[in-house]
């Protein structure tokens, strides 16, 4: 008992139990602190909750940057085009109308486009009311192979 | 992915500790979702709220006490910060709520962790065989406490982990660094040789 009461009263530090947490202590303060966590709920406790909120974190980082990667991948594929096009009117002058006509219609693709007009809307309505959750939920729905033109 | 992350992490920390304020402002903003998430968390678990105003009081002194504390230093390894981080933000909040107890004149409340009782009782409820009969949980709890603390080291903590936590066996595997497998067959183990010394206990 005299034993245990001394365990539980040597708490690791905040940053060894990150360490335990990430991998990065050496083996035989990772076995300490293992052996102290075993024993101790408030330290078990600190670990677990850490180890809930960087996973929650990290979900969300990467739910966020995929959103943002897919709405950019749509937008601009079609937009980029156009200014190519626009730009490569002015160069090659000999085919300035041509390039000018590929730019209208690139540019008409881009805005009139109702698809992706309309998924953009949908999406942001979606993240203004129900989030990131929402705005995936939308996103996966029209990635299914049903909706693709 | 995971990798890139952890080599942009010493770069930002070095740079906030040489007084960088464009790197700190990179800190800050890439850590402050981590920063509520993890308070957010801590009081969900002991079932406590507070205002949008208060958590962000708590998140401008967590970032000003790691600023003027130089507290970046005592990391050993990037790779804990985020974990470091979530520690640090979780007990800001705690002492953010001793101290408006304290001020509001209120007694100073145990934080139990509510959600780990609940799960521990659910464990029970689903194996005691006539959980309607004069039954205290509470005590059968206690005694599957006394029962966890005498496994070996590593079957307590998956044990544990999976009881009073509820976590799966892929966290289990994650927070400890074991296998699955290893993880699958302790909890397996633990669980067939804690129902047979409820039931000795029962009779």
């Amino acid at each position: 008992m005299t034993n245990r009461k001394l365990h539980l009263k040597n708490h690791p530090q905040e940053t060894e139990l990150a360490g335990f947490l990430s991998g990065s202590l050496e083996s035989k303060d990772m076995a300490r602190v293992e052996e102290h966590i075993a024993g101790c709920p408030l330290c078990l406790e600190k670990a677990v909750s850490s180890y809930e909120s960087v996973k929650e974190f990290k979900k969300k980082n990467k739910s966020i940057k995929s959103i943002k990667d897919w709405i950019m991948k749509k937008i601009n594929f079609y937009l980029i085009l156009a200014i190519i096009s626009f730009a490569l009117s002015f160069v090659a002058q000999r085919y300035f109308l041509q390039f000018l006509v590929a730019t209208l219609i690139l540019g008409i693709k881009w805005v009139v486009d109702s698809k992706s007009m309309k998924m953009l809307i949908m999406i942001h309505e979606a993240w203004k009311s129900g989030g990131e959750k929402e705005a995936s939920r939308i996103i996966e729905k029209f990635d299914r192979p049903s909706f693709r033109i | 992915m995971r990798q890139k992350a952890a080599e942009e992490d010493p770069e930002l920390i070095t740079k906030c500790l040489l007084g960088d304020l464009a790197a700190w402002s990179g800190f800050t903003g890439k850590y402050s979702r981590l920063v509520y998430i993890s308070i957010e968390n801590r009081l969900h678990k002991i079932r406590q709220s507070l205002s949008r105003e208060d958590i962000e009081d708590i998140r401008q002194n967590i970032f000003t006490d790691i600023w003027k504390g130089r507290k970046l230093a005592d990391l050993k390894n990037a790779r804990s910060l985020p974990y470091w981080l979530a520690m640090v933000s979780g007990n800001a909040a705690m002492e953010y709520l001793r101290q408006k107890a304290r001020r509001e004149g209120k007694e100073c409340l145990s934080f139990d962790n509510e959600e780990q009782k609940d799960n521990l009782i659910d464990f029970l409820q689903s194996n005691i065989p006539h959980p309607g009969e004069r039954l205290d949980i509470k005590e059968v709890a206690s005694q599957i406490d006394e029962l966890v603390d005498h496994l070996p080291l590593k079957q307590k903590l998956v044990l544990k982990l999976n009881l009073y936590y509820d976590k799966n066996y892929s966290e289990i595997s994650g927070i400890l660094g074991l296998p699955s497998g290893t993880v699958s067959s302790y909890i397996k183990r633990g669980k067939e040789r804690l129902k047979a010394e409820l039931k000795k206990f029962l009779k």
